[in-house]
């Protein structure tokens, strides 16, 4: 895959290396310190344990790939060669991108890599089961290839290859000219890479990964059934993962509402990225609520908070805040692929898609609110009581009637039109076939009585695998054939493909049909002695072998045909979606997308415009009469459309370093220095965004668009709301669970017995006077003096600084009582919810911070003071929150 | 598979086996039907609609207003077969959570890393090994020691979650006496024991359990 980008340019056009040290040096550094920083973590973790000398071993081969990293790249002939300035040119294009399709590209390749990893780790559970009493995988190793297969399938491939597809395609199809905010797309991309690469680190600490399923029940997840660095680390790279999750639904929706350009209205948006659409407005739902779960975990774990270990939150509070989040998860991974059939399908069968906004109206108004209120389908078994039970179990029968309609839709839509059976369509069929299987499987699973068998047995491995990998994988491949040639310019093969498409139809029935009979066989053991469960089990074995055999075929069939197809037409399928289209090519060097002094300038090898991977893109095929037009003389691939920031991956890289110290803290001396490292690059890139932003290094300009129905919304400030939304979320989850707590504990302290009221209100009062004063900071900005801002934000910051001081202070007193959190139920809740508001608070104090450097460089003016609004909102929503947190603790 | 098919051996069978296979038989034949319906109708257009590859000038034709009728046909089948199925459904749960009167037993169960602990009113505990007298409704009051199990008798259709702190009731009530070699075991990930965290079940003659039952008395 490492192709040299080759341009049609001539080589006196290329651009000459600015840096004057080659970067093979600066990667050659970079390398020596990951090398020694890994060897010490090895060291460190392992010294003293019977592992000393398997240790010493990986010692030898670190610093003997070393040595050899040193002779390639301390080879000056080569640092300076054309050949390495290219490749140079090339890498740091894919690590720096905020551009949509580099990013949707990465996305893509990225998500088939963790395809790869989960796909291995289910490969070795099928040979674990494939006989009776196996010794393939011990039991510990068999539990954590259960857990990271779930979760890297969910998490790592299978959304994220939904959502590279969303990166490139929603903006082409909404004719915008990027996301809303780039770079944090960008940084939703590398920390969503960097999340996954801790989850596989995880495998290699004390403890091993995460080994409680990907349901994560609790109280198996606490450090007492489950110790040690290794599933902290699992559990911290998941929270990065939701961070990620939860920046990008805001850029989406943003971008779907705020970037649409000129005569896109609502109407006019295709299916897919109506799908993207709803898609995120149940990830904003949804992914909060997981979020603080999380975070009480790993409080539970670092904090020695109770959440999850007494009896009064504990298994049954999880269940719940994880399934209001995971029912709705499954249709986070299924919609976009529904959005995929919907575009291929009346493609392929020239014929109008059949009831539109039926389908719509039926995803949006039922699917989407109704996921929520679905949860309690997967805890028939637990003791909420049976009126509960049988309410779930009408609203979960009641929510495959919208699938229904979906899928009568497309019936119709196929039925009397000219099918043509290309791979896409072949795939988008399968897609079906198989969610119809799998989703009366799911109606089964409805149904109380019938969980009584079902529940934790492999009719239900059966049945999700059905609705995930058959149409949810099914429907994304039927997407990426039939926008491959969009992406890369070049024809797939055909033959290939449809290859691809019967052998994978073939296997995967062959893999999960069988389990359908394995009811009484439960989920995750890791061997079994049961006569009628051996078939069916072998029989997937060799389903299991030949499914992930065959998508070899898939990746082949792209990486020849990116170097060899075909060229592709600028319109193969004769579709009518906006995609499609000749592109506009504008020349945005000077037009306020960027500063050409900030572009690498060997990156502006026709980054954005033409096909991002494969060889220079096959004008001659695209050259319409209206492309000719549109594009400059030396054709599309000399034009800068692009632009670059090295924030974002510094960024998730040092976050992920710190979370790494972080999950060592407690088992290593090393811990602290890595945490520090890794906080420290954090900190120092966020500094540096900051510092962009201040001197406008890096700007794209407001959409000009139909905004309807945010008409006089800017960009920035539905962004903020769509994050107070998701905060909201966050903190409800956190509230309900301290009542849940509350509710369910034998005894909770009386008001002003732990938390002296006097203190608690005079501290409500400052925060809640902060807020008048942040406002007059913008009126007096609105007046157009920013001396008045300064001193009102000034006031603003110093009342905020108070009010942390007065919960530390409160802290302070707790402690010095011998008052922790895991002293009593009432302490945790106490200390988990007062820390995440104060850390809000804290944030708040950082932007203050950050607003008043920029306004004492006059930064701020009567006409652009968009900064000081988003953050007055900000700080009155985290006002109004403490509100409620004083009232719960303090008052009640 | 068979035996769920054969009405007339149903008359022996424990009710929760009954109330489960009735539920069960039901919605399979709505749900194959269903699924036969739609995905025959989806091969039957692929197979009869399709066209050459080298076809080309295919106009997108209208998505076809006359459809209507077989949309809301089909609808109106689905929402009918989904009542039907909610229907049972509801009364199979009330079936669930109903246990009959008359001679019962309460055993209480402990889930732990990694077994089952069936304690009798009388404090004897065993085990591994759950011995009950036949046509006595059995009631099982579940919970945990340390992690979330879920115990499940998948001969008797009957399952329920060992929660730390929890209270858990089911019924079941057995026909025929029996002995179920690993007739119980554990349906929710618990630790690396999970696979084998298996007990016996015994159903024997009422006669019998109470000469065991005394001779276990403390």
């Amino acid at each position: 895959m490492f192709l040299i980008y080759k341009s049609k340019m001539g080589e006196e056009e290329l651009a000459p290396v600015v840096k004057s040290r080659p970067s093979s040096q600066t990667a050659f550094y970079a390398i020596l310190a990951v090398l020694v920083v890994a060897t010490a973590v090895l060291v460190d973790l392992n010294y003293g344990t019977p592992a000393e000398r398997l240790v010493f071993s990986e010692v030898v081969i670190i610093w003997g790939a070393l040595l050899l990293l040193y002779f390639i790249f301390n080879r000056p002939f080569i640092a300076t060669s054309e050949r390495f300035r290219k490749t140079e040119s090339w890498v740091k294009r894919w690590l720096y991108t905020t551009n949509h399709k580099d990013i949707g590209i990465l996305y893509i390749v990225t998500a088939l890599f963790y395809a790869f990893v989960g796909g291995m780790l289910a490969e070795f559970m099928r040979t674990q089961l494939a006989v009776p009493q196996n010794h393939f995988l011990n039991p510990l190793e068999y539990n954590e290839a259960v857990s990271i297969h779930g979760l890297v399938m969910i998490f790592w491939f299978l959304s994220p290859l939904a959502f590279g597809f969303a990166n490139y395609f929603v903006p082409l199809q909404i004719k915008a000219k990027d996301l809303a905010f780039p770079r944090l797309n960008a940084l939703s991309y590398w920390t969503y890479a960097f999340s996954g690469l801790l989850v596989v680190l995880a495998f290699f600490l004390p403890g091993g990964d995460i080994n409680g399923g990907w349901t994560l029940y609790s109280p198996l997840t606490s450090n007492t059934f489950m110790p040690g660095p290794g599933p902290t680390l699992g559990f911290a790279g998941f929270t990065l993962l939701i961070g990620s999750i939860t920046i990008s639904s805001i850029n989406f929706i943003v971008t779907l509402v705020a970037e649409r350009g000129p005569g896109v209205t609502w109407s006019k948006i295709p299916m897919f990225t109506w799908f993207i659409l709803f898609t995120v407005v149940q990830m904003l739902f949804a992914f909060p609520d997981l979020l603080s779960g999380m975070f009480m975990l790993i409080a539970d774990r670092l904090a020695g908070t109770i959440f999850f270990t007494s009896t009064a939150g504990g298994a049954l509070l999880w269940d719940n805040i994880f399934w209001f989040f995971g029912h709705p998860e499954v249709y986070i991974v299924l919609l976009p692929a529904f959005g995929a059939i919907c575009e291929v399908l009346p493609v392929f069968a020239r014929k109008r898609l059949f009831g539109k906004n039926a389908i719509l109206v039926a995803t949006f108004a039922l699917v989407v609110p109704f996921s929520f209120l679905v949860w309690g389908h997967h805890m028939f078994t637990t003791p909420i009581p049976p009126t509960e039970k049988m309410a779930f179990m009408v609203s979960t029968m009641g929510i495959s009637l919208p699938f229904d309609v979906i899928v009568i839709a497309w019936l119709i839509t196929i039925t009397g039109g000219s099918l043509r059976l290309k791979t896409p369509f072949l795939f988008a069929l399968a897609s079906i076939v198989v969610f119809i299987i799998g989703g009366i499987a799911g109606v089964f699973l409805a149904s109380v009585p019938l969980d009584m068998l079902f529940r934790g047995s492999y009719f239900v491995v059966a049945h999700f695998h059905y609705v995930m990998v058959g149409a949810s994988v099914f429907g994304l491949f039927a997407a990426f054939y039939y926008w491959f040639p969009k992406m890369t310019g070049r024809m797939y093969n055909e033959f290939l493909g449809k290859l691809h498409f019967a052998l994978s139809m073939i296997s995967f029935n062959l893999l999960y049909f069988p389990m359908y009979f394995l009811m009484d066989m439960p989920r995750r053991i890791v061997t079994y002695n049961v006569p009628s469960w051996t078939l069916p089990n072998l029989l997937a074995t060799i389903g299991g072998y030949i499914f992930g055999a065959v998508q070899f075929i898939l990746v082949a069939n792209f990486i020849q045909s990116m170097r060899n197809g075909a060229p592709a037409p600028a319109n193969p399928w004769d579709a009518d979606t906006p995609e499609w289209e000749p592109e506009q090519v504008l020349e945005e060097v000077n037009g306020g997308f960027t500063t050409p002094a900030k572009i690498t300038p060997s990156l502006g090898l026709g980054v954005g415009n033409s096909p991002p991977i494969a060889k220079a893109p096959a004008v001659d095929a695209l050259r319409s009469a209206q492309q000719a037009a549109t594009t400059t003389q030396a054709g599309p691939s000399v034009v800068v459309r692009h632009h670059v920031s090295t924030r974002p991956i510094v960024l998730s890289g040092g976050i992920s370093i710190a979370l790494l110290g972080l999950a060592m803290l407690q088992y290593a001396y090393l811990g602290l220095p890595i945490l520090a490292i890794g906080a420290t690059i954090a900190v120092m890139s966020i500094v540096g965004w900051a510092w962009d932003d201040m001197n406008s290094v890096f700007r794209i300009p407001e959409g000009i668009t139909e905004k309807w129905p945010f008409t006089q919304v800017s960009r920035l400030k539905l962004g903020m709301w769509s994050l107070i939304f998701s905060d909201v979320i966050l903190f409800a989850t956190i509230l309900t669970g301290d009542a849940y707590i509350r509710i369910n504990s034998p005894t909770w302290p009386a008001p002003n017995t732990l938390h002296p009221i006097v203190l608690g209100t005079i501290s409500t009062f400052i925060l809640l006077s902060s807020s008048p004063a942040a406002y007059m900071a913008l009126d007096s900005i609105r007046k157009g003096s920013t001396r008045g801002m300064l001193s009102w934000l000034g006031v603003t910051l110093a009342l905020g600084a108070i009010f942390d001081g007065f919960e530390f202070y409160e802290w302070w007193q707790l402690f010095s009582q011998h008052m922790y959190p895991s002293t009593s139920n009432a302490l945790t809740t106490y200390f988990f919810t007062v820390g995440i508001h104060a850390t809000h608070v804290l944030i708040g104090l950082l932007v203050m911070v950050y607003l008043i450097i920029k306004g004492l460089r006059g930064g701020f003016t009567k006409s652009n003071h968009e900064a000081v609004e988003m953050f007055g909102i900000y700080w009155s929503f985290v006002d109004a929150l403490w509100v409620f947190i004083f009232a719960f603790f303090f008052l009640l | 598979m068979s035996h769920y098919l054969t009405l007339s051996a149903w008359v022996l069978q424990p009710p929760t086996v009954v109330n489960f296979l009735s539920e069960y038989n039901l919605f399979l034949v709505l749900g194959i039907g269903a699924a036969v319906l739609t995905i025959g109708w989806l091969v039957y257009a692929t197979v009869k609609y399709r066209v050459k590859d080298g076809s080309k000038d295919l106009e997108m034709k209208p998505s076809g207003k006359n459809d209507n009728l077989r949309a809301w046909l089909t609808a109106v089948i689905t929402i009918g077969i989904l009542a039907v199925a909610l229907i049972t459904a509801v009364q199979a749960t009330q079936f669930l959570y109903n246990a009959p009167p008359g001679p019962d037993l309460v055993i209480t169960v402990y889930g732990f890393q990694w077994g089952w602990n069936f304690t009798y009113p009388n404090g004897y505990s065993d085990i591994g090994h759950l011995i009950v007298p036949a046509n006595t409704t059995i009631i099982l009051n579940i919970t945990s020691k340390d992690v979330f199990h879920t115990l499940g008798i998948p001969s008797l259709y009957v399952k329920g979650d060992a929660i730390p702190g929890q209270w858990t009731s089911l019924w079941f009530k057995v026909t025929q006496t029996e002995n179920i070699t690993d007739g119980i075991r554990c349906y929710e990930l618990c630790g690396i024991g999970h696979y084998d965290m298996v007990a016996n079940l015994s159903v024997v003659p009422q006669a019998q359990f109470q000469e065991w039952y005394s001779s276990v008395s403390k």
